[in-house]
C-alpha cells in the first residue's frame, strides 16, 4: 500500500474517529445513532477505490446510504474526500418501468416514450484526495501544536487557589483575579472568603496528583501528551514528503480516461505479449495511466520514463531521409566511394554482433516473463483482492510489453510486484475480508 | 493609559444652595462625586479639568424642591488595558506573590509570573523576592515595572493581574540610578 494510503487510514483513526456527528446527535438526544468510526470504515474502503458512487460504497461497507452520505459530507468539509454530483439515468427505474409495461403488454414505442420521460437522478461520486489529506493534516497538527505551545508559553495568567477546608464544608476555588479579596491585611496571607480558612496555591502535580488543568504544568502535560500521541502521524507525514500522491483527477477527467482505457483495451486486447513494438503511438500512455487509476490495492509504476518517451517520439516521427545534395557533393571521387564501402562492411559486422546481443536479450526476456507469470500465480492465491490486483498488473504488463520491449522495465515490474505483494500481506486485515465479502 | 474625555452627569442640589455661589457649589459637588470613582467603561476618573456646559436647573418632581442640573465636563481618566506596561509601587508581599499599586489601581503579580530565579524570602516578617545573585529584590514600597495580563472590572474597582516575567520588566533599580547620579557629581 502506498504511504499516502497508510497516512489516510492513520488520520482517520487519529482525528476522525468520533467527530462526524456525535456531538450533534448527543445534543439532539439521539446519541444511540452515533456514527463513531464510520469515517474509519469509509476511508479504509476509499483507499481501495478511486472514484466510486456513494451508494455503491454504502452497499460495500454494509452501512445505510444516509449515514454514509452524512459522514462523507463531513469528511468533505474537512477536506479529506472530494465529491462530485452528476445527473445520471435512473437505470433501476427504467428497468422497473419496462418490466411493468411488458407485463401489461404495452407497445414498445410507448415503453420507450415512458422511459424517456423518466427524470435523470442526481448521483454523488466520492474519492479520497490524498494531496489534500496531507495538507489538511499538516495544517491541523501545526495549528493545534502552535496553540498548545502558545498556551504553555504565554498563558495561563491566572493561578488557582483552593480553600483547605473539606470539600463538604467549603473547598472553594479562586483564581488570582480574586487575590485582592483573599488578602488578609493583618497577616498578609490569603484567607477563604467563605470560611476564613487557609488558602493554598494549586500547583503542578506535586505529591503525585495530576496537574491541575488550567495551570502551567497542566498545559505542559497536555502538550507532552499531544506530542506523543501525534508522533506516528508525524512520522507518516515525513515518509510521505517528497512522494507524489495517487491522483485521480476530477470525476470528469477520470471517466474520460477510463473510457479511453476501455477503448484501448478493446482495440489492442487480442495482441498479447509477443506483439512487440506494434501500436506504439496509439495512446499507450493514457491506457497506462488508467491502469494506475484503477489499481487501488497497490502501486505499480507503469509510467514511461523520459528516455522511453523520447524513444517513442523518435519512433513516431522517424528522421527524414536527407537528400543527396545536402549530404555532400554528388560528384564523388573514387577514393571516397571506397572508404564508404569499407564503412558499410564495418556496419555489417556490427549488425551481426547486434544479432547475437538480441538473441541473448530475447532469452533474458523469456526468462523474466516466466518469472513474472510465476509471481502472478503466487499473488493470485491469497484472496480475491490480490487476484484482481494481479489481473491489473497482467493488463499493465501486457501494455508495457506492447509499448516498449525493454527488459529493464520487465525487471522493474517484477520487483515492484514482489514488493507490493509483500506489502499487501502486511495490511491484509480482517476488516477488509468482511467488507469484501 | 490616560484619557482626556468629555462626560456628562446629573447633579441634584438642595434649595439652600440656590443663589449666588450655585456654580461653585455645583463644581465642588461634581468633583466630590466624580473624582476617584471608577467605571468599567472609562476606568478611574482622576481629575475634573473643566466644565463646558451647565444646563438650567429643573426642579425635581419628587416633592423635595431640589433641582437637577445636567453638567458637561472634561476629565482625565485612567483606564488600564491588557498588555499595557505600568510602573507600580509594591504594597504587600507574601508567598503567593505581591500586590502593587499603580495610581488608584491595585494589581497582583503571582509567584508564577515572577521570573524563575527570584525566590521568596521572609526575614523578621519582612517578606521579599530576591534574585539568585541577591542583586535585585522586590520588597514593600519598592518600585516595579509590570505588564498587565488579566483584568477584572467590577462596578467600583478595576483589579489587574500582571506579570514580571518578560524582558524589560522587573524591579526598577533605584539604588543603581542613585549611584550613577552620585558619581556624576
Amino acid at each position: 500500500m502506498s504511504e499516502h494510503k497508510k497516512l489516510a487510514r492513520l488520520v482517520a483513526r487519529a482525528f476522525y474517529r468520533h467527530s462526524s456527528t456525535r456531538d450533534r446527535l448527543a445534543r439532539v438526544g439521539n446519541a444511540k445513532y452515533d456514527n463513531s468510526r464510520t469515517a474509519e470504515v469509509l476511508i479504509d474502503a476509499l483507499t481501495r477505490r478511486a472514484w466510486v458512487k456513494e451508494d455503491d460504497l454504502a452497499r460495500a461497507v454494509l452501512l445505510s446510504s444516509k449515514q454514509v452520505r452524512k459522514a462523507l459530507h463531513y469528511l468533505e468539509e474537512q477536506r479529506i474526500v472530494r465529491r462530485a454530483h452528476v445527473k445520471e439515468k435512473d437505470k433501476e427505474r427504467e428497468e422497473r418501468t419496462r418490466a411493468r409495461a411488458e407485463e401489461n403488454g404495452v407497445e414498445e414505442a410507448i415503453i420507450a416514450e415512458r422511459i424517456r420521460a423518466i427524470e435523470k437522478k442526481i448521483v454523488t461520486y466520492v474519492c479520497l484526495d490524498y494531496s489534500r489529506v496531507v495538507d489538511a493534516v499538516q495544517l491541523r497538527l501545526a495549528a493545534a501544536h502552535a496553540d498548545l505551545k502558545y498556551r504553555v508559553e504565554k498563558g495561563p495568567v491566572s493561578v488557582l487557589y483552593k480553600c483547605t477546608s473539606d470539600a463538604e464544608v467549603c473547598g472553594k476555588r479562586y483564581s488570582s483575579l480574586d487575590a485582592m479579596r483573599l488578602l488578609d491585611p493583618t497577616t498578609g496571607l490569603f484567607t477563604c472568603q467563605v470560611c476564613r480558612g487557609e488558602v493554598v496555591q494549586l500547583g503542578g502535580g506535586e505529591d503525585g496528583a495530576p496537574p491541575e488543568p488550567r495551570t502551567k504544568e497542566g498545559m505542559k502535560a497536555i502538550l507532552a501528551k499531544f506530542e506523543t500521541q501525534t508522533a506516528p502521524v508525524l512520522r507518516q507525514l515525513a515518509k510521505v514528503r517528497g512522494l507524489t500522491p495517487p491522483q485521480y483527477g476530477t470525476l470528469n477527467e477520470w471517466t474520460r480516461a477510463r473510457r479511453r482505457a476501455f477503448a484501448n483495451a478493446a482495440g489492442n486486447g487480442g495482441q498479447g505479449l509477443g506483439s512487440n513494438g506494434q501500436g506504439l503511438g496509439s495512446g499507450g500512455g493514457m491506457a497506462i495511466n488508467v491502469d494506475n487509476l484503477e489499481d487501488t490495492t497497490f502501486e505499480v509504476t507503469l509510467g514511461l520514463t523520459e528516455e522511453q518517451e523520447a524513444e517513442l517520439e523518435a519512433a513516431a516521427n522517424p528522421k527524414k531521409a536527407q537528400p543527396e545534395w545536402l549530404k555532400g557533393s554528388v560528384y564523388v571521387d573514387d577514393e571516397q566511394t571506397e572508404t564508404n564501402e569499407a564503412n558499410d562492411d564495418e556496419t555489417k559486422e556490427e549488425t551481426e554482433e547486434d544479432r547475437l546481443k538480441k538473441n541473448e536479450e530475447a532469452i533474458k526476456e523469456e526468462w523474466l516473463r516466466a518469472y513474472l507469470e510465476a509471481i502472478k500465480g503466487a499473488g493470485a492465491a491469497p484472496g480475491d483482492d490480490d487476484g484482481a490486483a494481479a489481473a491489473d498488473v497482467v493488463g499493465g504488463g501486457g501494455e508495457m510489453a506492447k509499448s516498449h520491449a525493454s527488459t529493464d522495465a520487465l525487471v522493474d515490474a517484477a520487483v515492484d510486484m514482489a514488493d507490493a505483494a509483500a506489502d499487501d500481506e502486511e495490511w491484509d486485515d480482517v476488516e477488509e475480508d468482511w467488507e469484501d465479502a | 493609559m490616560f484619557w482626556h474625555i468629555k462626560l456628562e452627569r446629573n447633579i441634584v442640589l438642595e434649595p439652600r444652595f440656590f443663589g449666588r455661589n450655585m456654580r461653585d457649589t455645583l463644581m465642588q459637588r461634581l468633583k466630590h462625586e466624580v473624582e476617584g470613582s471608577c467605571t468599567g467603561k472609562h476606568g478611574y476618573i482622576v481629575m475634573v479639568t473643566d466644565f463646558t456646559n451647565i444646563s438650567e436647573g429643573m426642579v425635581t418632581d419628587d416633592g423635595t424642591a431640589r433641582a437637577k442640573f445636567r453638567v458637561e465636563f472634561d476629565a482625565i481618566a485612567f483606564r488600564p488595558f491588557k498588555g499595557q506596561v505600568l510602573d507600580a509601587v509594591v504594597t504587600e508581599v507574601n508567598k503567593f506573590g505581591f500586590f502593587a499599586e499603580a495610581g488608584p489601581m491595585n494589581l497582583f503579580v503571582s509567584n508564577q509570573l515572577i521570573s524563575d530565579d527570584m525566590k521568596f524570602e521572609s526575614i523578621d516578617n519582612a517578606n521579599r523576592y530576591v534574585s539568585s545573585d541577591k542583586s535585585v529584590s522586590v520588597q514593600k514600597n519598592g518600585e516595579v515595572r509590570v505588564r498587565v495580563v488579566g483584568m477584572r472590572i467590577d462596578a467600583q474597582e478595576i483589579f489587574c493581574v500582571a506579570t514580571m516575567k518578560e524582558d524589560y520588566l522587573g524591579a526598577i533599580d533605584q539604588d543603581a540610578g542613585a549611584d550613577k547620579v552620585a558619581d556624576e557629581y
